[in-house]
């Protein structure tokens, strides 16, 4: 990889291991795996959708990335300069140019501050300003998200879930981020004003060329605004590729299942289609399975599923897929199981 | 509960009774996800910013509202005593001593002849004015280490934890005798052993808070701006604990009111002749064969005080309670 | 599901006429549920759509008469022959968890964390049926057995806790049909799950509405699953329901620009790349429902009338209802 085209976030190995401590002496008697070995890179302006189950670390993943969570192991760059090793000021200077829009906009907004408080909190923290100053960057930067400036003195509990959202976006954006981290940006909005606030991230991609780590359980929207998807499972990821690609054609059973479990709005599609079910739950993070981690659930598991950790192996246009189908079973030319296996071995 | 006010915002009887277990869920539509309906979701669309809607919930408890109107009149006629009433509260008139109330004696006189409500009003200033020395020492002292420990956690915060614990185990008025005791009688000791009877109490309220406020995700929010601590302590934090802090505040000064009186009954606060709630019960338990009805004069106001102090208090937990959680 | 009960059928099984829910505040009375009517056969399902605010699940908690005390119900919810709207609490509680049952969004909360779940399962049997203990706990241990949980006699003697989340969905369903109820009234049962066992509750309760007919009243704000689980769809907004329709018809082309607007907002209805289509603002508070039509501060199709008429419910093509002013005339398609 060239300098030009370097990623804008590089990150290798991201783990990170959280004790589970019992008793008065906070004796760690067990380790939770949250995440386990996650490497992926973000482009200078480009959507990646991170997505997974609640529980594949999708979220910490965010976390760690901004050091919100600090990583047990691994690397994360931002333009080449590593985020782990950066102390005090410096580390305060490069937040300014990774921010976070949380799920709950009911819970990510003080409720007892003012729009203009939390809009304008990126500019007393970082920036000597009046708040005359102050009041008019707020002002520009609700217009950047389509609300008026009659909003300012407004407290949250005034606001609707979509419009709160504009508001955390709106604070995001306030530090002219290179990449904002949205942590299930919509999920727990009402389904016309998700849309919305859909169209503003893809809005701001286009018009300011922020990059985002798009996190997400629902891979209809996930696959709708990025260019790129990545699928966790279990701390790790199972599957990188162009957002079309996967969505249209799978090459991890995960993936497959997952896409297979979305209830698409066409009830004659519904009752035609043979759906996926997985078996049983998730296996706890806390006693993961050996080998792969998914062989538990998978349809397809093989005998050196139980034993053998799969390496990601490259699939087309620069993505990977760890399974162990695409390197020792009948998937070796790398085709989606949609294709290959499911006619096949029926 | 939120800006929806009825008071029977609870599930309805029969649900709860216990019988039907699963049906307990209703609780759930309070909740307040956007997918459910709410009560709150009525009304959160109002422009009125929460503090605005305060003394409107304040003022429609009636009993709260009498309470506050009660003791905004006795702080003020503790602090303009000397206008109210010009005479020394000290002057006696042995020619008339225990005499029942009259127009020119409201309250009557005691066993010296000074006029009771003089003195109580007098009373008032010292007794107040040590209670509110008290609680202001206590919550300067706990402020900070609340919020410190809430904060930090770790290792400072169980220290500081178990400190508390070690003073919380001793009965209140039994260390508020001991330090007092030590210190020698005097106004300002009750107050400063007053204090350090009530900071761990506050500490511990205030570590609370800041230990459930600290995972809010707005908190998440302001460090992943690169907020320090301090910034998120004062900006965020603090006016999110303010609220549970002013409740106990309030209900602090009305056990702080009492204490002083009985630390002043047991001779360890004010002295005679300085009058005070505390040593005016004193005073008239020595007469109490002769005008039985002195006792009920001191004895009265210091219950009325300490009730209106609670009701008060309950008052703003249910105006105030509404804020911290928002829609 | 696809054996939908032939529209001839003359006796619904619930039948509810102009139900309205109104909240007393300190100053006005709120009306959140405004004039709601639907029927449903037995063996049928109805999926009751909506926003936050639109009032389906208000509604659907009328039915049960599990509001707070400060609701005022009106209207008539007629169930097997028996008027729900005023029936006395005592009555009610008979016809809760017996006849009529409810599962909800958050399997946890349901749950009582300090009682076993043979203990609640079979509690909840016994209050209606009575009959021993050790019968009770057969019941339950087959119910749990039906929901497809594994071991279920080990998993009787188990507090909540220790199941995940969609196994306890899966208990709130044993618990829900434990009485085999005539209705169950699903309240985004699913919405807190994981895609992958929102598919494994959603094909559960089909195979159970097969397998026990009971008819269902799917709560949701989800197209998706309304599109896999009903037969028919009663679109709330606002208070009112503003379209009642089959499903396929109402997938094919719906009736009312509001339904049009919620299936053109999916993402499925757009080529990736392009923005999604939206519906302009937001739901209305109760408190300050539009004169008119209730929509129309946010409709595409919006005529001087609007602002000023409200509109009735009318209905159209046969077993298909509206309230629109403009439904004749206007032809909205849905992109696929």
């Amino acid at each position: 990889m060239t300098a030009e085209d370097q990623p804008l976030l590089r990150v290798r190995g991201l783990e990170k291991v959280f004790p589970v401590k019992k008793g008065i002496m906070r004796r760690t008697v067990a380790q939770v795996r949250a995440v386990d070995g996650v490497s992926f890179d973000v482009g200078k302006g480009e959507i990646l959708g991170l997505v997974g189950e609640s529980g594949s670390g999708k979220s910490t993943t965010g976390r760690l990335i901004l050091r919100l969570i600090e990583p047990t192991a691994g690397s994360v760059e931002l333009e080449g300069q590593d985020v782990r090793a950066l102390r005090g000021e410096e580390l305060r200077k490069t937040r300014r140019d990774m921010q976070m829009v949380f799920q709950d906009p009911y819970s990510s907004l003080d409720p007892l501050a003012t729009v203009a408080d939390v809009v304008g909190e990126p500019f007393q923290v970082h920036f000597k300003m009046t708040r005359k100053e102050r009041d008019n960057k707020v002002v520009e930067l609700l217009e950047q998200v389509g609300m008026g400036s009659h909003h300012l003195r407004r407290f949250p509990a005034a606001f609707s879930g979509g419009q709160r959202q504009r508001i955390a976006v709106a604070r995001a954006l306030a530090l002219e981020p290179k990449l904002i981290i949205a942590d299930e940006p919509v999920s727990a909005l009402d389904m016309s004003t998700q849309s919305q606030v859909v169209n503003l991230l893809l809005d701001l991609q286009e018009r300011l060329g922020v990059a985002f780590l798009f996190i997400a359980h629902d891979l209809s929207i996930v696959h709708h605004a990025s260019r790129r998807i990545a699928v966790m499972y279990l701390g790790a990821i199972v599957e990188v590729g162009d957002a079309e690609e996967v969505y249209a054609r799978p090459r991890h059973p995960y993936s497959e299942a997952l896409i297979s479990a979305i209830p698409v709005p066409d009830p004659q599609a519904e009752r035609d289609r043979t759906r996926i079910v997985l078996k049983g739950d998730p296996p706890s993070p806390l006693n993961p399975p050996s080998g792969c981690r998914y062989h538990t659930r998978c349809a397809y598991a093989m005998e050196i599923c139980n034993t053998v950790d799969p390496e990601p192996t490259p699939t087309v246009n620069g993505g990977t897929v760890s399974c162990h189908l695409h390197t020792s079973g009948p998937m070796l030319n790398g085709r989606p199981i949609s294709q290959s296996l499911r006619n096949t071995s029926g | 509960m939120t800006d929806w006010e009825a008071p029977d915002t609870g599930v309805d009887p029969f649900v709860t009774s216990g019988d039907d277990r699963r049906l307990d869920a209703t609780t759930e539509i309070e909740r307040g996800t956007e997918g459910l309906w709410t009560p709150s979701s009525l009304l959160t669309h109002d422009d009125v910013p929460s503090h605005v809607g305060f003394w409107k919930r304040f003022r429609r408890n009636k009993v709260a509202t009498v309470a506050a109107i009660y003791l905004i009149l006795l702080i003020l006629a503790a602090i303009f005593a000397k206008q109210i009433i010009p005479q020394n509260p000290n002057y006696q008139n042995l020619l008339q001593i225990n005499m029942r109330p009259s127009t020119a004696h409201w309250f009557g006189q005691d066993d010296l002849g000074r006029d009771v409500f003089a003195r109580i009003i007098y009373g008032a200033r010292i007794s107040l004015e040590a209670s509110f020395l008290a609680v202001a020492l206590a919550l300067v002292v706990a402020i900070p280490l609340g919020l410190f420990a809430g904060y930090a956690a770790g290792a400072a915060d169980m220290v500081l934890m178990r400190i508390s614990d070690a003073i919380q185990v001793i009965p209140a008025l039994v260390l508020a005798l001991v330090i007092t005791g030590i210190l020698g009688p005097s106004t300002t000791n009750v107050a400063f052993a007053l204090a350090v009877v009530f900071a761990p109490g506050f500490v511990r309220l205030i570590r609370g808070q800041v230990v459930s406020v600290r995972e809010e995700s707005y908190v998440e929010a302001s460090r992943s701006i690169g907020a320090k601590p301090l910034f998120i302590i004062r900006k965020r934090i603090l006016h999110n604990v303010a609220s549970p802090l002013i409740v106990q505040a309030a209900v602090t000064f009305g056990f702080a009111l009492l204490a002083e009186a009985s630390l002043s009954f047991l001779g360890l606060g004010a002295q005679e002749p300085t009058a005070s709630w505390g040593t005016m019960l004193t005073r008239a338990f020595g007469q109490v064969y002769q005008a039985g009805w002195l006792l009920w004069i001191p004895g009265g106001a210091i219950a009325i005080t300490v009730l209106a102090f609670n009701l008060v208090g309950d008052g703003l937990r249910d105006a105030l309670g509404t804020e911290t959680r928002g829609a | 599901m696809t054996d939908v009960t032939p529209p001839g059928d003359p006796a619904p099984l619930l039948s509810v006429t102009d139900l309205s829910v109104g909240f007393k505040g300190h100053t006005e009375t709120v009306t959140v549920v405004d004039h709601v009517s639907f029927s449903l056969r037995a063996g049928e399902t109805l999926g009751i759509v909506g926003e936050s605010g639109s009032g389906k699940t208000v509604s659907s908690l009328a039915l049960l008469g599990l509001l707070p005390a400060s609701a005022r119900v009106t209207g008539s919810a007629k169930f097997d022959g028996r008027e729900l709207v005023g029936m006395p609490p005592r009555k009610l509680r008979d016809v809760r968890g017996n006849d009529i049952s409810v599962i909800f969004q958050e399997p946890m909360t349901s749950l009582d964390p300090a009682f076993t779940v043979g203990n609640q399962l079979s509690e909840a049997y016994r209050n209606h049926r009575g009959g021993s203990r050790r019968k009770a706990l057969d019941r339950a241990a087959e119910m749990l057995r039906l929901v497809g949980i594994p071991e279920p006699q080990r998993r009787l003697g188990e507090y909540p806790h220790s199941f995940s989340g969609g196994m306890r969905q899966r208990v709130m369903i044993a618990m829900a049909l434990i009485c085999s109820p005539k209705l169950l009234i699903a309240d985004e049962p699913t919405t807190a799950l994981d895609v992958t066992i929102q598919s494994q509750i959603l094909e559960l309760l089909k195979s159970l509405q097969a397998e026990l007919g009971m008819a269902m009243i799917f709560v949701t704000h989800d197209l998706g699953v309304v599109a896999s689980v009903c037969d028919a769809v009663s679109v709330m907004y606002a208070g009112q329901v503003i379209e009642e329709s089959p499903i396929d018809e109402f997938f094919s082309h719906p009736l009312h620009p509001y339904s049009a607007g919620l299936l053109d907002s999916m993402p499925q209805s757009v080529a990736k790349g392009e923005r999604l289509r939206m519906i302009a603002g937001t739901v209305p508070p109760p408190s300050r429902f539009p004169v008119g039509c209730r929509f129309h501060p946010r409709c595409k199709y919006v005529v001087e009338a609007c602002t000023t008429t409200p509109p009735e419910l009318d209905s159209v093509e046969g077993d298909r209802k509206v309230r629109c002013i403009r439904h004749a005339e206007l032809t909205l398609e849905v992109a696929k």
